[in-house]
């Protein structure tokens, strides 16, 4: 399974340092216990980050690896590499991994992102032990043959043609917008079909590096013992090379208002443009009806994708029909949209996790919490701005 | 509880499903109707009238519906399913009251205006867009000339206290909760209206996919929620098609890399499950042509079935109905993928109600799978694999 986006009702994020534990400590009797603290951050040696959110009222327990792709963009000829690595590391180095941990009532599913790639487990809260020690198998070196390579290429084809009508329509606005530096992570077949074991191997090496890799825990967990767990399976040392940042920046020029679907360049994740435009897609999408919206959060440039779910909708005559007082009366709507879908993932183990982790496999400093502070005080004007963008105009 | 529950039943109100989540911070209202089984143009104009009950009501305008429902960020939904149709609100805690107020007015004052309608019975003549989503519901009518009073008529039929489930999943207050249930108190069923005219419309199943990609599907034959050996069947649809070493999978994908997505589960119908084994495929050769190699391929995979293959459908089993993770074994909704979140659950606690008679009680259930042996699992799902009917949409290539 793989993505190029995050789709609505969909993300978020927070970076806290070790935080409450220490305080907590320092206070009366009825103090809460250590664990009672809602999130840890720690920040390994090795440049890996371990994130642990306690959510009490979880069913589940989420633990996810997630790799940043600093270092390893892609290029016209790996294309799609990083997608053909994750199906291939799924399967663990004895093959199996899936159905053993099937039968242990853990589930492994894994998407490939353009800026992270993740793989993620679910498991009742007293399986953390076998969900933790199954990312150590992923980490492994890789196990593969030409053979296998051939088989997996086929069916990542199979992949490429079931992609949906909002994943086609995004890539052609990312690579509008972005030119090369757009390219989607779902990646060429023929590209796909040249890679070689060797060859995955060291791409596998570059992306896993220690300082790539994050573990995310969320659930009705301790943070200390989580935390414990998830240390354990990560590298002690930094791998001897520092990944370059990921770099990203639109088109001089770009014009995006002929595409079906709408875009607008949401300029990095803290950026109160970002969110003014989640705001504002959100509340187009609810008012219009029959729409999708898509942003993946990223501490890089990005697109805030409003689309038709059917061909012919006649979204941009819509959108271009708007009155002023039409825009204005969506500027509460779209402000509590872009907060709940925050809040509502920050209340879900698996999507707190898959945030809390994707942003910090981008940048130590991001937090969900800037976001949502964004979203609160959002003012008309920049409603009014990014509501502009994706009609079609430029920023205001 | 206990009390809320006797005093709907004693009131010929709908019946109520509790699924209390003290810690969580919503509360979500759910409406089950049941469908029986209807002929072809009744079934349309279920679909069409509950296609359109979120278009307004006496209290509530479309806009309004919607509005209200952004508070929590989860939209409205009104889905009809194999055997039942679905109205879901979800709301912060301390609006449950909303949520009530919406289930109520939407359930019993629905507009249901002509150009809603229409919209909806015209939509139902369209075939779907995306390939995963016809194959998993390939119905289409043609011929549809329903007029209003007839699918008012089946919605008044269906829609009436006494086939109606209120389930209510989340935090809430029992008195406030009690006093939200009485609204209902007074719901008398409304004349049914004319009956549909059998030829007002005819169903079609979409044979063709709307894309290059096909779809082929193996579907077991139909059997009672009463069955004797349901768990046997249960047990036998995890471990032919749930999971990543399934046999589907393993088939379709790992040895043969004949398709990307694969999916099998137990279907409910008005009159019981079916299982389905559905993959979407897209090279060569044409799906038509993979019907017995399909079919061969899992029967040499089920006879090599062993412990290994048993433990992890059980595995698959009891994560499903205990905690409600991992794939769907009986596929409420079309497009369903998992179960844990709470108005995931509430829906199949409720529906469970409605299905087997009783309250899904996980461990029970579980337990009952634990004593399957590989050899009923194996000749059951022989025989599934063996008496499947085989349908593909086809792609014009």
């Amino acid at each position: 399974l793989k993505s190029n986006f995050w789709r609505f009702p969909d993300p978020s994020y927070i970076i806290v340092k070790a935080l409450f534990l220490a305080a907590c400590a320092l206070l009366a009797a009825e103090t809460p216990a250590p664990q009672d603290a809602p999130r840890l951050r720690t920040l390994l040696a090795s440049g890996s980050v371990v994130s642990v959110e306690r959510i009490p009222h979880a069913k589940l327990v989420s633990v996810q690896l997630i790799a940043s792709a600093r270092g390893v963009a892609p290029t016209a000829a790996t294309h799609g590499w990083r997608h053909l690595l994750e199906h291939l590391v799924l399967k663990g180095p004895s093959k199996d991994l899936p159905a053993r941990l099937e039968a242990q009532g853990v589930f492994l599913t894994a998407e490939t992102y353009r800026d992270f790639t993740r793989f993620s487990l679910e498991a009742a809260p007293e399986r953390l032990p076998q969900a933790a020690e199954a990312l150590r198998e992923l980490l492994r070196p890789l196990q593969t043959s030409p053979e296998e390579i051939s088989l997996e290429a086929r069916i990542l084809e199979e992949e490429l043609a079931l992609l949906p009508r909002s994943a086609r329509l995004s890539r052609e606005l990312w690579e509008a917008a972005f030119g090369p530096e757009g390219l989607d992570p779902v990646g060429s077949a023929e590209a796909i079909s040249k890679a070689t074991p060797k060859e995955l191997e060291n791409l596998r090496r570059r992306h896993f590096a220690a300082q790539n890799l994050v573990v995310a825990i969320a659930g009705n967990v301790s943070l200390e013992e989580a935390t414990r767990l998830a240390t354990a399976i990560l590298p002690a040392e930094k791998d001897p090379f520092e990944p370059e940042a990921i770099r990203r920046a639109p088109l001089s020029g770009v014009e995006l208002n002929s595409f079906e679907a709408k875009a607008a360049v949401a300029p990095r994740w803290a950026d109160p443009r970002s969110a003014a435009l989640l705001a504002a897609a959100l509340a187009l999408a609810s008012e219009k009806g029959g729409c999708f919206v898509t942003y993946t959060p990223s501490v890089a440039p990005g697109l805030v994708i409003l689309g038709p779910e059917k061909p012919n909708a006649g979204l941009s005559a819509w959108l271009a029909e708007l009155r002023p007082h039409q825009v204005d009366g969506l500027f509460g709507r779209g402000r509590s949209l872009a907060e709940a879908w925050l809040s509502n993932r920050l209340e879900s183990a698996t999507e707190a996790a898959f945030l809390r982790g994707a942003l910090y496999a981008q940048s130590a400093g991001a937090t969900p919490e800037e976001f949502l502070e964004n979203v609160r005080t959002l003012t008309l004007e920049e409603f009014r701005s990014a509501v502009h963008a994706l009609q079609g105009g430029p920023s205001r | 509880m206990t009390a809320l529950l006797t005093a709907a039943a004693a009131l010929a109100m709908p019946s109520v499903t509790l699924l209390p989540e003290p810690r969580s911070p919503h509360v979500t209202v759910q409406a089950i109707v049941r469908l029986p089984k209807l002929d072809e143009a009744e079934l349309m104009c279920a679909r069409a009238a509950w296609a359109s009950i979120l278009e307004g009501t006496e209290e509530y305008s479309a806009h309004s519906l919607r509005a209200y429902a952004h508070q929590a960020g989860q939209p409205l939904v009104a889905l009809a399913a194999g055997d039942h149709l679905l109205l879901r609100t979800v709301f912060p805690r301390d609006q449950i009251g909303t949520a009530f107020s919406m289930v109520d007015s939407i359930l019993r004052r629905p507009l249901l205006l002509p150009e809603s309608l229409d919209a909806a019975l015209a939509a139902l003549q369209v075939p779907r867009t995306d390939p995963w989503a016809a194959a998993l519901d390939p119905s289409l009518w043609r011929e549809a000339k329903p007029t209003r009073e007839e699918v008012l008529g089946v919605y008044r039929r269906l829609v009436r206290p006494d086939n109606v489930v209120l389930a209510i999943g989340g935090s809430f207050d029992p008195s406030r909760l009690q006093a939200e249930l009485a609204r209902f108190e007074d719901w008398q069923p409304a004349p049914g209206g004319p009956r549909v005219r059998p030829w007002a419309a005819r169903l079609a199943p979409a044979m063709r996919s709307p894309s290059h990609v096909e779809t082929l599907e193996l579907a077991g034959p139909e059997f009672l929620s009463s069955d004797p050996a349901f768990p046997i069947k249960l047990l036998s649809a995890a471990a032919l098609g749930a999971g990543r070493a399934s046999s589907l999978y393993r088939v379709a994908r790992e040895k043969n890399g004949w398709s990307y997505r694969q999916e099998g589960f137990l279907q409910p119908t008005p009159g019981g499950f079916r299982l389905r084994l559905i993959l979407a495929h897209a090279g060569q050769p044409p799906a038509l042509e993979l019907i017995e190699p399909l079919r061969e391929g899992l029967r040499a995979d089920v006879k090599a079935w062993t412990e290994v293959d048993r433990i992890r459908a059980l595995g698959i089993a009891r994560s499903w109905l205990r905690d409600g993770l991992g794939a769907p074994l009986i596929r409420l909704l079309p497009q369903e993928r998992a179960l844990a979140s709470l108005e995931e659950r509430t829906h199949l606690a409720a529906w469970w109600k409605i299905k087997f008679g009783s309250d899904l009680h996980g461990p029970a259930m579980a337990e009952r799978l634990e004593k399957v042996t590989l050899e009923a699992l194996r000749e059951d799902a022989l025989e599934a694999v063996e008496r499947a009917s085989a349908r593909a949409l086809v792609a014009e290539r």
